[in-house]
């Protein structure tokens, strides 16, 4: 089993690239809050069983988090996806004109990918937000590298075609 | 590449995505702007954005690492189940004399992997809480059972004070976190030895032992402290240990170097990887909660305060 010290390596390590992760599909501080307390329950509750040596802490958590996300979902159909303006508290005052312009990009970016396929949109969060790699990303979604290419590849295409059109880019 | 022709949006993407590209694509972004604009756009996709404000509370460490003992005593609670289940799962009618032997030593055996393996309750009470102590992530009240493992969690604005008979006081200022660690009870004399680990935080305790009962042991990322019959406080903060006794001999050993020490009473003693007595005016606070604490440990003000168990020592 997990010692608690490593536990709490493990936690400081990761529950901020995982929560943005977590957030980005909920929405909601404390429905996230939730979800990422049950990721890392599971995570102990597996290592009752097995021994972690061989397991990618990281990929595990992951998977972990894109599964009870999609539960999540499917339970509250009536979760309205809420645009980065509302659930941002960003004050624009004393922002360069370059982080404005950027922030602007952004909410039109996860505006547009709420169109987007729950494993896509995974995919693309996880390059964005946490900088995976393809077989990072292939291997903590159990799809394989192809897919994860083709899949963020067409997400980016769509994408790029967007913004071009809404000259954002 | 042909002469004059740009860079078609796939071989965009698969430099992008980190897709290796060739000389003749290197040379041509070298050289054409309107390709490097391409690109730097769709970088801009997949640059990562401002999430400087989007985190988990403070209180999350906290239910996880709850999450994380309840998780711990339910195992080994279960694995006395298990045990029992398997041995009875391989009987047949001809084992089943020698089965039934083995399935009573078996369960003898679970039962103390049991024993041994689950958290004991301890005798501590809870005398005083003020604001919302948490006892392995759950709110702390007067009737929580405090077990052999238990984490407190004392956040902003409260205090937890706990008893053990007449014998013991340890008041838990707010911002500490504190793990009972593996106690001794030696049942039929009422003997009890309990090792107290301070993570973070402040601690002030009055143990008031009678002539040869056992000593108490206090732990800190840095020191180990023995004491007996004493009143003092004690102080984690970052990498350092303050220890100011107001009364009574305390033995701190230092986790690094082993050096130890024998205290002396109203003395400020600070341990990093060495322990030294401090002359300065730093960590008068610290001197000063000593005094508050030795004179008032519940902290209340005012009407309705409960009478305190323990009188000062000496």
């Amino acid at each position: 089993m997990l010692t608690e010290a490593r536990l709490r390596d493990i936690y400081a390590l990761y529950k901020k690239e995982l929560f943005v992760y977590i957030y980005r599909f909920a929405h909601s501080h404390e429905s996230s809050e939730d979800i990422l307390q049950d990721c890392f329950e599971n995570l102990i509750k597996y290592s009752l069983k097995y021994e972690l040596v061989d397991v990618n802490i990281r990929s595990f958590l992951y998977r972990t988090a894109h599964n009870l996300v999609l539960n999540y979902r499917k339970r509250d159909r009536r979760i309205t996806p809420v645009p980065l303006e509302e659930d941002s508290n960003i004050s624009a005052e004393g922002y360069m004109e370059d982080a404005l312009e950027l922030d602007e990009l952004n909410r039109e970016i996860y505006r547009h990918i709420q169109s987007a396929d729950e494993v896509s949109r995974s995919i693309f969060i996880m390059s964005k937000e946490s900088g995976m790699s393809i077989p990072e990303i292939a291997n903590s979604l159990g799809i394989s590298e192809r897919t994860a290419r083709r899949k963020l590849a067409a997400l980016i295409d769509g994408l790029a075609a967007h913004l071009k059109k809404k000259c954002f880019i | 590449m042909k002469k004059g022709a740009h860079i078609d949006d796939r071989s965009m993407r698969s430099i992008l995505l980190g897709g290796g590209i060739g000389d003749a694509v290197v040379h041509h972004l070298d050289n054409c702007a309107d390709c490097r604009e391409r690109l730097n756009g769709l970088k801009k996709i997949l640059a990562p954005s401002d999430t400087e404000t989007i985190n988990p509370s403070p209180e999350m460490e906290r239910r996880v690492l709850a999450a994380y003992w309840k998780a711990y005593r339910t195992s080994a609670r279960l694995s006395l189940v298990e045990a029992i289940r398997g041995v009875l799962n391989g009987l047949n009618r001809k084992a089943a004399a020698g089965a039934l032997a083995f399935v009573i030593v078996a369960a003898g055996a679970g039962f103390f992997v049991y024993k041994i393996r689950a958290p004991r309750p301890l005798p501590l009470y809870v005398y005083h809480i003020r604001g919302g102590a948490l006892v392995d992530g759950s709110p702390v009240n007067y009737q929580s059972t405090i077990y052999e493992g238990s984490l407190i969690d004392v956040p902003r604005k409260s205090i937890l004070v706990l008893s053990y008979k007449n014998h013991f006081l340890l008041k838990i200022h707010e911002n500490s976190e504190l793990r009972l660690g593996r106690a001794m009870m030696k049942h039929g004399r009422g003997q009890a030895e309990f090792v107290f680990k301070l993570i973070k935080g402040t601690l002030f305790t009055r143990f008031n032992n009678p002539e040869g009962e056992p000593e108490y042991f206090y732990m800190t990322p840095n020191a180990r402290i023995k004491s007996s019959r004493t009143e003092f406080i004690l102080k984690v903060a970052g990498n350092k240990t303050i220890l100011i006794p107001r009364s009574g001999t305390i033995n701190i050993t230092s986790l690094e170097t082993r050096e130890e020490v024998l205290t002396l009473p109203d003395k400020k003693y600070v341990i990093t990887s060495t322990i030294e007595t401090n002359e300065s005016g730093e960590y008068e606070d610290v001197r000063e909660q000593l005094s508050n604490d030795a004179e008032n440990p519940l902290g209340e003000s005012g009407h309705g305060e409960a009478a305190n168990p323990l009188g000062p020592i000496g």
